[in-house]
């Protein structure tokens, strides 16, 4: 219920930060657990994590509440991970990284100044902007360390990026490869992706409608069948997915074993913008799985499951968002 | 083992402590709230001994001004109630909380520090370097509060977004500095006649004696893209098309759509619509900014054939349907811009760029090559000292000192020792200047704001833009200049920026595309139609501002911005081509004000139905200024049901019986009750229109018979809070033109809000009360409206 907002969509923001009341009057997000986990064990691999999603807009939120935008360009990804470049573009690479960290000097010491001219709420603005050139500091650092290593070598070939704007089961799968290729050469441990739904007939056998059109169903059966089978499709994807994780090995044990994934919606009810009773999957991890677990909604709410993942991660924290305590899946 | 935690959020909908109140109106809370609203009935979810008093806290801050607002309108205590504060407690009251209020709000409401959104930053970045470049969509989207983008404290940065900055000044940059010389003009002519096309004409399209080529599809397939026709270079270029309709009874309609067009077009966008005569050859000129080697798609619209045939079954000749006969198409340009680019001169001066072999000889005059350039300097420092303070202050939109250009000089002195290169240690510091604070953010110090500050407030709620030369050196703190400006901009062509954003932003109309309509539901909807309307309802505020029409227009009007599109959908007739122009409505015409236009009714629906509660809550808060409180949590929404048995009028029935639910659905939903009578496309309706159940139609729309029924008959009664009815939508229009100011004030709060880049909280209440009193003696006229909220208190001052 903390998630009704401004309007029935809004809960997009907030589905992994666990803010309250998104969009509405005093409304300022909070990061989202993956960037939080990120923040802790980020520096261990060449990315810090990977934010992925068919369109522009992604689950992660900076720690100052500032929405990340995702990487929709699976081929752009691949790159990024395994491609190394010849010895003239990494010396290239490395200069201009050094070049943007004098630039993120020269525009920090302008702000500081300026930070001492400003009112109390226009500090507190600058502050983003602070975090935003210390984020990016950051990021050129830990770049350019990794610049001069070379990347994993893998057999898969890179993808070709799919341009059909209404392929979305296509896309899902070309980004759920490329999860499985980053995962198994450790190049991070903390990746979201979103799947956006859109206006617009999905290219899925037997489906005519406006995917949209199809979620505001009104009950007509029709359209429901016609939703079941976009949502199969969906689902079909993700165990593939989760064949894929469970078929590689590393260290004797099955990728998927060491990977906690979560899987759902921000809406239950979509028909009617409901934010309760939200469908979601919790595969791998090592949990006791093939149960349906209905959580007892007095006792837990969505983000003390966030706790217990995190932990899982090592990473020591007690609350996050407006978590009431620690969902332990396996006592559940 | 490591661990790993990977999320997917897959949208299958697409789809503290007890603060006690202050001192001086706790007894009238407890006398006449408490009852209901304290910690165990909390009634409306509205726990007053809990509410917090502390004005930092947004939240309940809304909250109390809501208080105040209900005791003040009398619904609070409620009048049922038996024991009923008398008037001078209910001052006393207003006067304590209200007091209160104003130092609280007056404390938070000044414009945080607003950076630049992205349609901001495209436009000043080429407005300062005097380049065209499209960084919009290499920016993540804007945050929005009340609607509009360009709000301080919405508009946030994280690190990435600083990374793109980096990359969009560098292309902006690249852009101004990678030209030694002006552009050739070239004019380029082209037909459907290529190799590729040699054997579509004769089988699909057909080839008549004066030249011309029939094309009897839109260009899907076969592929109407214009062949041999690409933009050399970016810029803005003269498009001409000739030909005239085959076959047609009215004149045929064509959209113009460029894109690189190299695998599936997903960046093809479309353009304009335009329309050539029957029978006799015309041109048509079309002026549109090009990105580098893209081209461009002629696409025929509505083409129609009887059933049963084709042209390729009947062969192109003897195919009776309807046509476009293409005779020649030209690309005139880059048209001349002002050369060399403004970013050139600021930077280097009277030096210009030279160009750089290519790496390997043969790359030049390749498609797609880029040459690189080069700019020499005989004392590099010296250069460096003349053009980066010129550069920041025309970047900062203010003079700058010594001092805060001296960080830049020493940037281009470390990166001129590292590269010994005049040209890239220039373009590092200049980068810099665009990634910083003073650059991306509009900065204003507390109180009245001094001519610069003004003149950047002026200039980027009017133009959009930083301000130009003349309104940087206006002195502005004097009221007859301001408006003297302020007329100047209000005639420039920039105003088309300001009237896109702000009716885009105040009736959210840049989410017109969420929905697409069902094409079973609404056959006869199209590309044309969403183009026509959205221009409609820019064009309607152009006409409110330009000549000076009363703001009363908004709710009512006896004119209408009409192209043949839209009269046809609105069933007006008499209107032929595809400009807009002003219509004198007939009468019982069902339009006439915002709420009429098919925008506005797209735009508050769905794609397949649409909600009274949620036009109701469209209504009250971008129409009278009303803002809405969200449904108390745990309430699901009514679920809609598009069968055709029951309509949301009857589902919502149950929910207005609940006294709780009633409380505000009694205000929210009466105008969505009267907005009944308009579809999710803006079409006027009797009947709703079913999928399963209801009567056939007996209707062709584009040569095809329509599949949709016609259920139950509309209900467009209501009654309003105060208990005035209404039997129609036209009957509402004059209850809400009884109560203009209130559409006044609501316009007037909405462009302030918009010009200062924050929300009016309740200490503006005053200064808008003074603004809605001259505005009155002057019939609410909106461009005098605009002068006002210029002049006012609120614009002038932080």
């Amino acid at each position: 219920m903390e998630q009704n907002g401004a309007n029935g969509h809004t809960s997009e923001m907030t589905w992994l930060t666990s803010a309250k009341h998104p969009g509405l009057a005093g409304f300022k997000n909070t990061i989202s657990i993956d960037q939080l986990i990120a923040e802790k064990i980020g520096t261990q691999t060449r990315f810090p994590s990977l934010i992925l999603g068919t369109g522009s807009e992604s689950l992660s939120w900076s720690s100052s509440g500032v929405p990340l935008p995702a990487e929709n360009s699976p081929s752009r990804a691949f790159q990024q991970l395994f491609v190394d470049g010849t010895p003239a573009e990494i010396q290239a690479q490395v200069r201009g990284l050094k070049r943007g960290r004098s630039i993120l000097d020269t525009v920090m010491g302008q702000a500081k100044k300026l930070h001492g001219e400003l009112g109390k709420r226009d500090q507190e603005k600058l502050d983003e902007y602070f975090s935003a050139v210390r984020d990016l500091e950051g990021r050129l650092v830990q770049n350019e360390e990794w610049a001069q290593k070379p990347k994993p070598k893998i057999d898969a070939k890179p993808p070709t990026d799919i341009q059909s704007r209404t392929d979305a089961i296509g896309k899902m799968k070309l980004l759920q490869d490329l999860v499985v290729l980053a995962l198994q050469t450790d190049s991070t441990r903390t990746v979201t992706m979103r799947l956006s739904g859109m206006n617009a007939v999905p290219e899925i056998e037997g489906v005519k409608n406006d995917w949209h059109n199809l979620s505001h169903h009104g009950q007509d059966p029709a359209k429901i069948d016609e939703l079941k089978i976009i949502e199969k499709a969906e689902f079909t994807a993700f165990a593939d997915f989760l064949a894929r994780l469970r078929a590689t090995r590393e260290n004797g044990s099955s990728l998927l074993d060491g990977t906690s994934v979560l899987f759902g919606s921000n809406l239950g009810n979509a028909s009617a913008h409901q934010t309760v009773n939200l469908p979601i999957i919790l595969a791998g991890g090592g949990f006791k799985h093939g149960r349906h677990i209905a959580i007892d909604k007095e006792k837990h709410v969505f983000s003390n499951l966030f706790v217990s993942l995190a932990q899982r991660m090592g990473v020591e924290v007690g609350k996050f968002g407006f978590s009431t305590g620690v969902l332990d899946i396996n006592q559940a | 083992m490591r661990r790993r935690i990977l999320s997917i959020l897959s949208l299958l909908a697409v789809a503290d402590a007890d603060a006690a109140a202050l001192p001086a109106i706790q007894p009238f809370l407890d006398q006449h709230c408490m009852d209901c609203h304290d910690g165990d009935v909390k009634k409306g979810d509205l726990d007053l001994a809990a509410l917090s008093t502390d004005g930092s806290d947004a939240a309940a801050l809304k909250k109390w001004v809501r208080v105040f607002d209900r005791v003040a309108a009398g619904e609070m205590p409620p009048p049922k109630k038996k024991q009923q504060p008398s008037q001078d407690a209910v001052q006393d009251f207003m006067a304590a909380l209200g007091g209160d209020l104003v130092a609280k709000s007056n404390a938070q409401k000044g414009t945080v520090l607003r950076r630049l959104n992205r349609r901001e930053y495209q436009n000043t970045i080429n407005d300062l370097l005097g380049v065209s470049v499209n960084v919009i969509d290499m920016l993540p989207e804007d945050g929005r509060a009340q609607g509009f983008d360009n709000i301080g404290e919405a508009l946030s940065i994280s690190g990435m977004q600083m990374q793109r900055y980096m990359e969009a000044a560098e292309l902006a940059i690249n852009a101004a500095l990678m030209q030694g010389a002006p552009p050739e003009v070239k004019l380029e002519r082209a037909t459907l006649e290529s190799d590729r096309n040699k054997d579509n004409i004769g089988k699909h399209w057909l080839k008549r004696d004066d030249g011309a080529i029939v094309v009897f599809n839109e260009g899907g397939f076969p592929s109407t893209v214009i062949p041999n026709l690409r933009a050399r270079e970016a810029g803005t270029y003269k498009l001409r098309v000739t030909g005239y309709g085959y076959q047609i009874d009215e004149p045929v309609v064509f959209a113009v759509r460029t894109g690189s067009f190299n695998f599936r077009n997903t960046d093809t966008v479309t353009r304009s619509y335009h329309e050539l005569p029957v029978g006799k050859s015309a041109t048509v000129e079309i002026t549109l900014h090009m990105p580098q080697y893209h081209g461009i798609w002629i696409s025929a619209q509505g083409l129609n054939g009887p059933d049963g045939h084709s042209a390729v079954k009947d062969g192109p000749a003897n195919y009776p349907g309807e046509g476009l006969a293409l005779q020649e198409v030209t690309l005139e340009g880059p048209l001349a811009v002002d050369w060399p680019p403004r970013g050139q001169k600021l930077l280097l001066g009277d030096a210009r760029p030279k160009e750089l072999p290519p790496e390997k000889p043969w790359m030049k005059g390749k498609p797609g090559y880029k040459p690189n350039f080069t700019a020499e300097s005989a004392d590099p420092v010296a250069d460096s000292r003349r053009a980066l303070p010129a550069f920041a202050a025309a970047a900062f939109r203010r003079p700058v000192t010594a001092a805060e250009v001296e960080p830049y000089f020493k940037l281009f002195d470390t990166e001129f020792a590292e590269s010994h290169d005049f040209f890239i240690a220039l373009r590092t510091a200049a980068i810099a200047v665009l990634c910083s604070p003073e650059f991306l953010y509009l900065n204003e110090p507390a109180g009245k704001l001094n001519d610069s500050q003004l003149a950047s407030r002026l200039g980027y709620f009017l133009t959009r833009s930083a301000p130009d030369e003349e309104l940087l050196t206006a002195k502005l703190t004097r009221p007859d200049v301001l408006r003297a400006q302020t007329e100047r901009l209000l005639k420039s062509p920039t105003l088309e920026r300001f009237i896109t954003d702000f009716t885009d932003g105040w009736l959210n109309l840049r989410e017109i595309e969420f929905t697409t309509p069902d094409k079973q539901l609404y056959p006869e909807y199209d590309g044309l139609l969403l183009d026509s309307m959205l221009r409609e309802t820019r064009a309607f505020m152009t006409e409110l501002i330009q000549s000076n029409l009363s703001a009363a227009n908004i709710v009512q009007s006896d004119f209408a911005m009409l192209n043949a599109r839209l009269a046809r959908h609105y069933g007006i007739p008499g209107v032929t081509g595809l400009d807009l122009r002003k219509v004198a409505l007939p009468p019982d015409s069902h339009r006439g004000g915002v709420l009429t236009q098919a925008s506005v009714m797209k735009v508050s629906a769905n794609g397949t139905n649409t909600s009274p509660v949620v036009r109701g809550v469209f209504v009250m808060d971008r129409i009278l200024g009303m803002e809405p409180p969200p449904p108390p949590p745990g309430v699901p929404g009514v679920e809609p049901d598009i069968r055709g048995a029951t309509t949301l009028r009857e589902l919502l029935e149950k929910h207005r019986s609940m006294e709780s639910c009633n409380g505000c659905h009694k205000v929210i939903d009466a105008p969505g009750f009267a907005l009944e009578s308009y579809d999710v496309i803006g079409g006027w309706r009797d009947r709703f229109r079913s999928i399963d159940q209801g009567d056939k139609v007996d209707l062709k729309i584009e040569g095809r018979r329509v599949r949709y029924r016609l259920g139950p008959p509309v209900d467009a009664t209501g009654e309003l809070p105060d208990g005035r009815t209404f039997a129609s939508f036209a009957d509402l229009q004059k209850l809400l033109l009884a109560d203009q100011d209130r559409v006044a004030r609501c316009i007037i709060e909405k462009l302030l809000v918009f010009a200062t880049g924050r929300p009016m909280g309740f200490s503006d209440r005053a200064e808008i009360d003074r603004i809605l009193t001259a505005s009155k003696t002057k019939g609410h006229s909106m461009r005098d409206l605009i002068h006002a909220v210029v002049q006012s208190e609120v614009f002038r001052s932080k």
